[in-house]
C-alpha cells in the first residue's frame, strides 16, 4: 500500500519536474497517472496526507484525495454540509489552498473531478450563505484552468450565479469577456476520434473524457449563463454589452418551445433597450416570427409600458409603472424599471438637443418631465449630464439675480484631435472583436469541416461518382438493349 | 364624413355644377350639402331635386334626410312617399321586364342579343344606383363583345362604376386593359385622355400623388367636354397641378408643369393654379401659399379632393420650407414666419417686429418647426437665443466614419451571435420540450445535494 501511494507521489513529482517532455509525452504521463488514481482503492486515497501535500507539486493526487475526504466526512456526518466543509473549515482550507494553486494543465485530463470539487465548492458557498469568500477563489481558477480557450464550461453558470449573489460584479468581468464560441458535445468528440484513424488512443480518450462532464449540458445551462452576464453587466451599467448578451439569450435555437428563461430575458431586453436607445430597438432578423409573437404575448405590460415611453406620454409612463409594480416585483425587475424616470429625462434632453441649438432652461422646464419643473432643477440636471459627459452642452447664466439660464447644444464641443483619437481608440476596440470572432470562425469552421455532417456529406459525394459511373454502364447497357430490340422488330417488319 | 368647410367657396353651385353630367352631379351636390355650412341648403335642395328626376329611390332618401337636418322646415325635407312608391314599383317592373328579356336572349343565344340585353341590365341597375349588380352585368358582356369598339364601350362602363364605387383597384385594372387593346390609332386617341384622368384618380385615392401627377400631366387637352360624368378639364388642372406642387421640386414643375404645351390648356382654364406653380418655382412661397388658401374651400368641397386636401397642403407647405431653408446657413424665425405664418405672433407686422421678436417656444410656427425637425425632415436646429434656425454643418468625414464604426460593431455582434448559433446547434442544445433535458438535470444536481454521495462510491470503487 505505502508503496502505491509513493509510486502516485513519484509520478506526480515526474510529471511536475519533467520539464523538458514534449506534449504527447506529458499527456501520456498524466493519463498513466489517472488510471492509477482511478484504480486507487479509498484506502489509499485516505492515506494520502493533504496537509504535507503541495497542491501545485502533487495536483492530481491532491484532487482525488480531497474529493475522497469530502465524501468520507459527508458520509460520516450524514449531511451534505458537514461543520469541515464549511467555509472556515479544515476542507474548505484545502479546497481554497488547491484552487489557488493547482496546475491547470493536468486538471483539464481530469474534467469530471474538476467539476464535482468546483460544484461542492460553489453548493458550500450557496448554503452558508456566505458567496462572496467563493468568488475570488473561484475567478482565479477558472481563468487558470482555461487560459487560452473560449469554450463553454457548465461551470459557468455557477459561478456567475454566486458573482451575483455575493454582489462581486467585477469579479465576472474577466470571465464575461472571453468570447465563448465552443460549445462541448460528447457525441461531436466521438464523432472526431471514429473518423481519426491516426489519432492515438490516450488523445481520444482525454478528449473524451474532457467532455464526458459537459455531456449534461443542457440548454438551460447556455441560456442561464448569458442572462446571468446580462444581469451583471446590467449591475455595472454596461447597457450596451447587457443588450448583445440578453439578444444571444432571446435569440437562442428553439427547437419546438421558448424557455422561460428566454422569456424573461426578453422582458429584461425591452427594458435595456429603452434605458439605453430610449425606444426599443429592433428584434435580430435570427429569431423566428412565432417565437416573437410568443414574446409579444406574454410580456404586454413590459411592451404597454415601451409604448408610454416611446411616445414621450410622462402620465401615461407613470400610471404604467404604478399599475405593474406587481408585475415588475414579481419579474425581479423593479430596480430596472425605476431607472426609466431617468432616462426618460435624459432622452428628452438628448431630443431637445437634436431640435435646438439653444434654449432656456425654463424652457425645457416647460417640455420636461415633472421632475424637472423648476429651471433650477433643470439647470443642476443639466450640469450634472454635461459633468459626467453624457451630454455635450453648455449652460450661460443670461443676468445676474436672474433664474433663467441659457443652455446651448454646440455642434461638437470635442477637438479634432480627440475626435480623432477617439476613433482610433474605437476602431482598435472594434479589430480586437474582429481577431477573437475570426478566430473563432476558423475554429468552428475546422469543426464542422472534421464534424459527422461534413464528412458523410464528402462520402456521398465520393459515392456519387461511384453512382454516376454505375449510371453510365447502365444507360450503356440499355443502349445495347434497345439496339437488339430495334433489331428484333426490323427482322419482323 | 369628417371633411367640413366653414369658408364660402369662390365657386358659384348652379354654373359649377352645370359642368357635370349623369350621376356625379348628385354625388357632388350631396358632398357640398354635408361638407359646406355656406352651402348646404342650396346644394342640398338641388341635390333632392336631381335625385327625383331619375330613378334612385335611395339617393333620394339620402339627400331628404340631410336636408331634414340643415332645414327641417323646409317642404323639400318631407318625404314624398307617393313619388317612393311609385318609383319603386316601376323599378320592379323594369328590372323583371329586361332579366326576362335577357332570359330570352340567352335561349335565343345570339350573341349581340345577349350583349345588349347585359348593356341595358347594367345601365339599368346603374341607373337606380345598384352599383354591384351594375358592375355584374357590365363584366357579363365580356364574352359577347365582338368588336373592340364593344369592348372598349364595355371597360368604360366597368370603370365608370367602379369610380363611383370608389374600387380604384378595379379602375386600374381595367384602364391598364383597355391600354393594352389593339384599337386603332384615332379611337386610341380618342381614349387616351379619359384613361389618364381615371387612372390619375385611382392614383390620387391610393395616396401616391407623383404618379397622380404624371398621368393627368399625361392627359391629351383633346379631353374637353367629354368625360363630364366623372370629371371636367378643370378638375384635371386642379389636380394635376396640386398633386405636382406636392410632389415635384422646383426643377421639375417648371420643365413638365409650366413648360408643358398640351397641359397649358388645362391650366388655362385655372390661372391661380398656374399662378400658384409658378410664384412657387420663383420661390415666391407666400404667395402660393396664399393662393392654395384662398382656394382650399372649393378644395374641401371636391368630391375627389376633399380627402387629400389636409395631406397635399402640408406636403406643399413642408416642401416650401425646406426649399426656403436651402441658401441659408442660419435664418432668422421673424423672417420665416413672415414667409410662412403670416398673422400669428405679433412681430411679423410689416416693419415694427424687429427688435422684439415674440417668437418664442410656444408659438404654432415654432412648434411646426420642432415637429418637422424631430421627424427627420429639416435638418436644421432652432437658436431660442438669437431666434434663429441654423442648418446642420455635416462633416461628411466624421459621419463616414462613425457609420463605418456602428457597421462594423453590428457585423461583429451579428456574427458572434449567428456563430454561437451553428454552436448550440450542433452540440444539440436547442430549447426543446423533452423528458431528457429533465433527466439531465436530475443527474446533474450531485453537486448540491447528497447525490454527491452516490456518484462518489461509484467513482472510487
Amino acid at each position: 500500500m505505502a508503496e502505491s501511494i509513493q509510486q502516485i507521489l513519484t509520478l506526480s513529482s515526474e510529471l511536475h519536474n519533467s520539464r523538458s517532455l514534449s506534449k504527447n509525452d506529458e499527456d501520456r504521463h498524466i493519463y498513466e497517472l489517472v488510471a492509477v488514481l482511478r484504480r486507487s482503492s479509498h484506502s489509499i486515497l485516505g492515506e494520502i496526507s493533504l496537509t504535507n501535500l503541495s497542491a501545485s507539486e502533487h495536483t492530481l493526487p491532491f484532487l482525488f484525495a480531497l474529493l475522497y475526504q469530502v465524501d468520507l466526512v459527508r458520509n460520516r456526518t450524514g449531511s451534505s454540509l458537514p461543520n469541515d466543509i464549511e467555509p472556515g473549515g479544515w476542507l474548505w482550507l484545502r479546497a481554497v489552498q488547491f484552487l489557488g494553486s493547482f496546475n491547470g494543465s493536468q486538471v483539464s485530463h481530469v474534467g469530471r473531478e474538476w467539476c464535482q470539487l468546483v460544484q461542492v465548492f460553489l453548493f458550500v458557498a450557496e448554503n452558508t450563505s456566505k458567496p462572496f469568500l467563493a468568488v475570488r477563489v473561484l475567478s482565479k481558477a477558472i481563468l487558470r484552468m482555461n487560459r487560452t480557450q473560449n469554450t463553454f464550461d457548465p461551470l459557468h453558470p455557477g459561478f456567475l450565479r454566486l458573482c451575483l449573489l455575493s454582489k462581486a460584479y467585477r469579479y465576472a468581468i474577466p470571465i464575461l469577456d472571453r468570447q465563448i464560441s465552443i460549445l462541448p458535445s460528447s457525441s461531436e468528440s466521438r464523432d472526431r476520434s471514429d473518423y481519426m484513424p491516426g489519432s492515438d488512443d490516450h488523445a481520444a480518450d482525454r478528449k473524451s473524457e474532457a467532455t464526458s462532464t459537459h455531456g449534461q449540458l443542457t440548454h438551460k445551462d447556455v441560456a442561464q449563463y448569458y442572462l446571468y452576464g446580462a444581469m451583471i453587466y446590467m449591475a455595472l451599467k454596461e447597457w450596451d454589452k447587457a443588450e448583445h448578451w440578453l439578444i444571444i439569450v432571446i435569440s437562442l435555437p428553439v427547437a419546438n418551445s421558448v424557455s422561460k428563461i428566454m422569456v424573461e430575458a426578453f422582458k429584461k431586453w425591452v427594458v435595456v433597450s429603452l434605458l439605453k436607445h430610449g425606444k426599443i430597438a429592433t428584434p435580430p432578423r435570427i429569431i423566428s416570427s412565432h417565437v416573437m409573437k410568443i414574446y409579444q404575448t406574454v410580456a404586454k405590460p413590459y411592451l404597454s409600458l415601451a409604448d408610454a415611453f416611446e411616445k414621450c406620454d410622462e402620465q401615461r409612463l407613470h400610471n404604467e409603472v404604478k399599475l405593474g409594480r406587481p408585475v415588475w416585483r414579481a419579474d425581479l425587475n423593479l430596480g430596472l424599471v425605476d431607472q426609466l424616470f431617468e432616462a426618460y429625462n435624459l432622452s428628452l434632453v438628448l431630443k431637445l438637443g437634436r431640435a435646438f441649438s439653444a434654449l432656456t432652461t425654463a424652457n425645457v422646464a416647460e417640455k420636461a418631465s415633472s421632475s424637472l419643473n423648476s429651471a433650477i432643477r433643470v439647470e443642476s440636471y443639466v450640469a450634472s449630464l454635461a459633468m459626467s459627459g453624457v451630454l455635450e452642452a453648455r449652460l450661460l447664466h443670461l443676468r445676474v439675480g436672474q433664474n433663467s439660464t441659457m443652455l446651448r447644444f454646440p455642434a461638437s464641443m470635442r477637438s479634432c484631435a480627440a475626435r480623432r483619437n477617439g476613433l482610433r481608440v474605437e476602431l482598435m476596440d472594434r479589430g480586437q472583436a474582429l481577431e477573437v470572432l475570426s478566430r473563432g470562425i476558423r475554429e468552428c469552421n475546422t469543426d464542422l469541416g472534421m464534424g459527422h455532417e461534413s464528412i458523410d456529406l464528402v462520402m456521398k459525394r465520393q459515392g456519387w461518382s461511384a453512382i454516376m459511373k454505375n449510371g453510365m454502364t447502365k444507360v450503356n447497357a440499355d443502349d445495347v438493349v434497345l439496339g437488339v430490340e430495334e433489331d428484333i422488330m426490323g427482322d419482323v417488319s | 364624413m369628417s371633411v367640413h368647410a366653414q369658408d364660402p367657396p369662390k365657386f358659384e353651385l348652379e354654373s359649377y355644377i352645370a359642368n357635370y353630367t349623369g350621376r356625379t352631379r348628385y354625388n357632388r351636390l350631396y358632398v357640398i350639402g354635408t361638407c359646406s355650412s355656406y352651402l348646404a341648403v342650396e346644394a342640398l335642395k338641388a341635390a333632392v331635386a336631381e335625385a327625383k328626376s331619375g330613378k334612385d329611390v335611395i339617393r333620394y332618401e339620402r339627400a331628404v334626410r340631410a336636408l331634414a337636418e340643415v332645414a327641417p322646415n323646409d317642404p323639400e325635407a318631407t318625404l314624398d312617399t307617393h313619388w317612393v312608391d311609385h318609383m319603386q314599383k316601376v323599378v320592379k317592373a323594369e328590372t323583371d321586364r329586361l332579366e326576362h328579356e335577357l332570359k330570352g336572349y340567352k335561349n335565343n343565344l345570339i350573341k349581340e342579343s345577349i350583349r345588349m340585353g347585359n348593356e341595358d341590365l347594367g345601365q339599368h341597375y346603374h341607373l337606380i344606383g345598384d352599383l354591384t349588380s351594375a358592375s355584374k352585368a357590365y363584366s357579363r358582356m365580356r364574352d359577347y363583345c365582338t368588336t373592340p369598339t364593344h369592348i372598349v364601350s364595355m371597360l368604360f362602363k366597368i370603370i365608370n362604376v367602379a369610380i363611383e364605387r370608389g374600387d380604384w383597384l378595379s379602375v386600374q385594372s381595367n384602364v391598364h386593359r383597355l391600354r393594352h387593346l389593339q384599337t386603332k390609332q384615332d379611337e386610341q386617341a380618342k381614349v387616351q385622355p379619359k384613361l389618364s384622368t381615371a387612372m390619375g384618380l385611382s392614383q390620387l385615392h391610393s395616396g401616391s400623388y407623383l404618379d397622380a401627377a404624371n398621368s393627368f400631366l399625361n392627359t391629351d387637352p383633346g379631353l374637353g367636354d367629354s368625360y363630364t360624368e366623372v370629371l371636367t378639364s378643370n378638375d384635371v388642372a386642379v389636380y394635376g397641378g396640386i398633386c405636382a406642387l406636392a410632389s415635384m421640386d422646383r426643377d421639375e414643375l417648371q420643365r413638365r408643369v409650366l413648360d408643358n404645351n398640351s397641359f397649358r390648356n388645362f391650366l388655362e382654364l385655372e390661372p391661380h393654379i398656374r399662378r400658384a406653380i409658378a410664384f412657387f418655382c420663383n420661390s415666391k412661397f407666400r404667395s402660393c401659399l396664399e393662393i392654395l388658401e384662398a382656394y382650399k374651400a372649393d378644395y374641401l368641397l371636391d368630391i375627389h379632393l376633399q380627402r387629400h386636401v389636409h395631406t397635399l397642403f402640408t406636403r406643399i407647405r413642408t416642401k416650401s420650407i425646406q426649399q426656403y431653408l436651402i441658401p441659408f446657413s442660419r435664418v432668422t424665425l421673424d423672417s420665416m414666419s413672415k414667409m410662412f405664418a403670416p398673422g400669428t405672433g405679433t412681430g411679423t407686422g410689416t416693419d415694427s417686429g424687429q427688435q422684439s421678436p415674440p417668437i418664442d417656444l410656444t408659438s404654432p410656427f415654432v412648434q411646426e418647426l420642432i415637429a418637422l425637425i424631430q421627424d427627420g425632415t429639416l435638418d436644421a436646429r432652432i437658436d431660442l437665443e438669437h431666434k434663429v434656425l441654423i442648418a446642420n454643418q455635416v462633416d461628411l468625414r466624421t459621419e463616414v466614419q462613425e457609420a463605418v464604426l456602428d457597421s462594423l460593431a453590428d457585423y461583429v455582434r451579428e456574427a458572434h451571435i449567428r456563430m454561437l448559433r451553428t454552436n448550440i446547434v450542433r452540440a444539440g442544445l436547442e430549447v426543446r420540450v423533452d423528458d431528457k433535458p429533465r433527466e439531465m438535470r436530475s443527474k446533474r444536481s450531485d453537486g448540491h445535494g447528497s447525490a454527491t454521495l452516490s456518484r462518489g462510491s461509484g467513482l472510487f470503487q
